[in-house]
């Protein structure tokens, strides 16, 4: 314990408490913050001093008063049932995230530090190869946007509401969401809007559009709220929003902030053909 | 051999312990940020912070007081007012409308005769509120730790990770922050005269606000009849 506790009262030469002693100590012991022994001295100090038992009773009024007016103007208040449904989203697709961070522990290491061991010289030599020939572009592509969206994405969980209209989903959203917004319109003949679910992309609740592309592949589309906005390298445009690219277990992002908000759409597919969609 | 063990805790008893300190932790979280959108946000990651780190929180002990300090530690690290406000100019008209909305709640109970006029119970109540309002964040936690939801010294030196005498140098600090404030408006309400206030000016006011209004009550309704 880093703590110390109150500093004890410092007695007169003959044992007993001065007055100043008694004023220095008693916001504490007004609290029941003085221990037994030190307790027992200031009583007995006051018990024979009436200028101190008139300020003691003074002060003694004054903090009930306090906490009596505290007390009135902020008694408890009931969560709204919006809170109460994000919490209890929270933390089911937390639970999820853990339960996957605990699988990828339990199997993942041990078939890792095996493929590590086999493969280590020519990894050394493709890490080597790689430092020279992608320098420049370091970094680029391992944001935690990118990351955070593709592995929301790439849970493939099933649509929470069916609809192809994004207003109506938008609909759906109020009062699940404490932001407002509206989806991008993306390209209809190639993303056909298959239904939202709620979501969270780096602690934020998110929203997350579900599209089918080409060939039946899924697409998402993330928003959430974060006024600190977005980074990036690899810059494109989208609209008039400077948007940047990322790439993450296999799919590609591409993600940009409006005001306050962030959108990232993650799909299996290129980044031209993705900003190509969002362009319409 | 694979180890199958999980951190990840069973539903049931997370949620049973933690989720009936919701209301409270929602309301502490309104206090410390001003802010309903900010309070919702710090009592959600409250909650994932909580379900993430809950075996390091020992069965048995106090639950409150470790959800209190996860929250207390998540708002210290991220939305310390100071900070938020220069980013969210604009939410302080939402809790001007939260502030309007639970007065009203407030008034609802508190109105004596359906008359339409604010009883002095509200309008103190409001100003409370303002003066905890313009604490400085520092002050504004370990009063509300300590004064609203009665966590001890050590307990509030823990959750905001400085010393005890830290804790009380700000508590009382604090507390006669805002014995004057009150102290000034009943003097501007006419409730005590000025040289009264000035007589309790070590610490008498607030009792003195009931007094005095206790007072003009009783003046008002011998008046009226």
């Amino acid at each position: 314990m880093i703590l110390q506790f109150v500093p004890p009262p410092s007695p007169r030469r003959d044992g007993s408490l001065s007055c100043d002693d008694v004023a220095q100590a008693l916001p504490a012991w007004l609290d029941g913050e003085i221990d037994a022994g030190e307790a027992k001295e200031i009583q007995q100090h006051l018990r024979y001093c009436p200028h101190c038992r008139e300020v003691e009773t003074r002060e003694r009024a004054a903090l009930s008063q306090l906490k009596s007016a505290l007390h009135a103007a902020c008694p408890d208040r009931c969560p709204s049932e919006a809170l109460a449904a994000r919490v209890g989203a929270a933390l089911r697709s937390t639970r999820a995230e853990m339960r996957w961070e605990a699988r990828r522990t339990a199997f993942g290491l041990t078939s890792l530090h095996a493929f590590a061991l086999r493969w280590a010289p020519l990894g050394v030599v493709a890490s080597l190869l790689g430092v020279v020939l992608f320098s420049p572009r370091a970094g680029s592509t391992s944001t935690a946007v990118v990351e955070e969206s593709v592995r929301q994405h790439a849970k493939n969980l099933p649509i929470e509401v069916r609809a192809s209209d994004a207003d109506e989903l938008g609909r759906w959203f109020s009062g699940k969401l404490d932001f407002g917004f509206r989806a991008p319109p993306v390209h209809a003949h190639a993303l056909r809007l298959l239904g939202a679910r709620l979501s969270h992309v780096r602690d934020h609740t998110a929203a997350q559009f579900v599209y089918e592309g080409t060939g039946g592949r899924r697409c998402s589309l993330m928003v959430y709220e974060d006024p600190t906005g977005v980074q990036g390298v690899e810059s494109v445009r989208i609209g008039p929003h400077t948007a940047y690219a990322g790439r993450a277990k296999g799919f590609n992002a591409v993600y940009w902030a409006d005001g306050p908000l962030v959108y990232s759409m993650v799909c299996n597919d290129s980044v031209e053909r993705i900003v190509e969609w969002l362009a319409r | 051999m694979l180890s199958f063990k999980t951190s990840v805790p069973p539903k049931d008893t997370f949620s049973e312990l933690t989720l009936p300190y919701m209301s409270s932790l929602y309301s502490a979280a309104l206090r410390l940020t001003g802010d309903p959108a900010a309070a919702e946000d710090l009592v959600q990651d409250t909650y994932i912070r909580a379900i993430r780190f809950f075996d390091h929180f020992q069965q048995g002990t106090n639950i409150r007081a470790w959800l209190f300090t996860i929250l207390t530690n998540t708002f210290i690290n991220s939305y310390r007012k100071e900070s938020r406000e220069r980013a969210h100019v604009a939410k302080d008209l939402d809790l001007h409308e939260a502030e309007e909305r639970l007065r009203t709640e407030d008034a609802a109970v508190s109105l004596d005769g359906g008359a339409g006029v604010p009883s002095i119970d509200v309008r103190l109540s409001d100003e409370v509120r303002k003066a905890l309002s313009e604490l400085s964040d520092d002050f504004r936690t370990v009063v509300v730790l300590v004064d609203l939801y009665d966590f001890s010294y050590a307990e509030v030196a823990q959750m905001i990770q400085r010393p005890i005498g830290t804790v009380m140098s700000r508590l009382f600090r604090a507390r006669r922050q805002l014995q004057n404030k009150l102290r000034d408006y009943a003097v501007s309400e006419g409730v005590i005269r000025p040289q009264t206030a000035a007589a309790g000016a070590d610490g008498g006011d607030v009792h003195d606000i009931r007094e005095g209004r206790e007072r003009r009550s009783r003046r008002a309704a011998g008046g009226e009849a």
